[in-house]
């Protein structure tokens, strides 16, 4: 039988939480960033031997990414990043002025226009605050590749947020996905 | 490169949904002991392959906010009537040892979950009954506790694990504010907290419970999740293990292989597996890579990313090996996840690097 060290465990917790919420946030919105946060560290209890102790964060993004994807799986409504997003675009939480809506919108649209693995290199570097290296790790690619995704993405990100202010949110690019055998 | 980071945070650092989103500090509380009473020790080899399946499943609570909508009501409990009641429901005052208590069991999950609710509060206990689409082997099982309400109402709460009683039967145990302290304070992590033994083996390798038993006195308000049979075209919320008793693919042979014990190793190939698939009236939903076991000296990232790495029926060799099978999330599916190496393969590498 392994002996966990719950101590640790509950540093890992409070420290980390909030950024996996949030992250979780992001991606599915507030219904569904607790359920996503809790049940990551549900699974880094499960494995704690296994999260790295110095930079625990990218392993904890990687495993709240699969449940989102799970989810996002499993209910076709969501996907790509913040499609939950009302027309509020806060659900109560802050209390944003027509301007700043509307600017919001623009560039959720724009992220979702871009490709799905470029969307969330773009997101890991910017919302999440990781540097390339741990971005690279989190999104399953090395770090040329990252650094030439988020090089094209920024470009892109430029061009949409300068010529279409009033994008609307993409639509979504199913996964693949297919009845065999 | 940093040009582009700097300037990608720029772009987008007023636009982020999440900057003012803060974790509810009483909540937290909630959540850790939540989390910590509520998993298993990791005890034996069978449990580590056990969780290996699991990972699909362990997404199922997440769907749990948003399922509700109607139910069949084919009868009326009683509530407060003495003595069993089996009506639906098993909900039986009963005394035992340790005092009262109420078994549930689920007779018929068809029930408005809204009825055992009643039933509970007839009996001063706030405990809430929720029942989502399940693949056959879950219908009628619990496969989920937890606290009700996540934020400031969950933290008020005492706390509570459960442990097993016997094959298929759990209790709830309320555990003391002292006990409670010192989890948060990382001075009891064994004792009474966050036992669960031997898996129902009605479930497979699937963890669920036949019948929870609730004691009386409890202060804490639950939730327990069971599931159900799925509507027409309601996608599974629970999806047990495949080759589990009433499962698409009930008593095949495609369990993985034990990683601690490679002379168990099935290695069954993609060809024999769709012959399974066929002669069981299967289809496959999905292919996804496993590209944790890729031996050598690049694994792939992440723990278990099989579904970054999906893969076209046509990119899929009879040759390659079989992974994972897990069930899909409608009726008659399943997932497989392959590779074209042997699983376990970077165990195994591992093992005979540490022989020589």
């Amino acid at each position: 039988m392994v002996v966990r060290d719950e101590a640790g465990f509950t540093s890992l917790f409070e420290e980390h939480y909030e950024s996996v919420l949030r992250y979780a946030w992001r991606r599915v919105g507030p219904a569904d960033a607790p359920d996503i946060a809790a049940e990551t560290f549900r699974i880094a209890w499960e494995k704690f031997d296994r999260v790295p102790a110095d930079r625990p964060l990218p392993w904890l993004y990687i495993t709240a990414k699969n449940l989102v994807l799970n989810l996002v799986r499993k209910d076709e409504r969501r996907n790509g990043i913040a499609t939950w997003l009302g027309p509020d675009l806060g659900n109560g939480v802050e209390a944003d002025h027509a301007g700043a809506v509307a600017a919001r919108i623009a560039a959720v649209a724009a992220l979702n226009d871009l490709g799905e693995r470029d969307r969330e290199l773009v997101l890991l570097v910017s919302w999440e605050g990781l540097d390339l290296r741990e971005a690279a790790a989190v999104a399953g690619c090395s770090r040329p590749t990252a650094a030439m995704r988020l090089h094209r993405a920024r470009r892109r990100l430029r061009r949409l947020l300068g010529d279409q202010p009033e994008a609307t949110v993409a639509t979504r690019r199913p996964s693949y996905k297919e009845t065999a055998v | 490169m940093n040009d582009d980071i700097t300037e990608l945070r720029n772009l987008l650092e007023a636009h982020d949904p999440a900057r003012h989103v803060r974790a509810d500090t009483p909540g937290l509380s909630a959540t850790l002991q939540e989390i910590v009473g509520g998993s298993r020790p990791v005890s034996s080899a069978s449990e580590r392959r056990r969780r290996s399946k699991r990972r699909w499943v362990m997404a199922a609570p997440l769907t749990a906010l948003v399922v509700g909508g109607a139910f069949a009501v084919p009868m009326v409990l009683a509530p407060g009537q003495d003595g069993p009641v089996q009506v639906g429901a098993s909900l039986a005052p009963a005394v035992f040892g340790e005092g009262d208590y109420i078994d549930v069991t689920i007779k018929d999950p068809a029930v408005d979950p809204q009825r055992y609710r009643t039933e509970f509060a007839v009996h001063g206990l706030d405990v809430a009954i929720r029942m989502s689409p399940a693949s056959p082997s879950l219908v009628g099982k619990l496969v989920s506790v937890l606290p009700q309400g996540r934020a400031k109402e969950a933290a008020k709460m005492a706390g509570f694990t459960y442990e097993k009683v016997e094959e298929g039967v759990y209790r709830i145990v309320e555990l003391t504010p002292e006990e409670m302290k010192e989890r948060r304070e990382g001075k009891r992590s064994n004792g009474r907290v966050g036992r669960l033994n031997d898996d129902n083996p009605e479930c497979g390798n699937h963890w669920c419970v036949s019948t929870i038993r609730v004691p009386l006195d409890l202060k804490v308000p639950l939730e327990l999740h069971f599931g159900r049979a799925p509507k027409p075209d309601e996608r599974y919320t629970f999806i047990g293990d495949v080759s589990a008793s009433g499962e698409i693919l009930e008593g095949e042979p495609v369990e993985p292989p034990n990683p601690h014990d490679p002379r168990t190793y099935a290695y069954l190939r993609v060809g024999e597996l769709k012959e399974i698939i066929q002669r069981r009236g299967a289809t496959v939903d999905f292919y996804d890579t496993n590209p944790i076991d890729r031996p050598g000296p690049n694994p792939g990232n992440g723990d278990w990313a099989y579904v970054d790495h999906p893969r076209k029926p046509e990119d899929v060799p009879d040759s390659w090996y079989v992974h994972v099978v897990f069930g899909g999330d409608t009726p008659g599916t399943v997932g497989v996840a392959v590779g074209p190496w042997r699983p376990n393969a970077r165990w195994v590498e591992m093992q005979e690097k540490g022989r020589s």
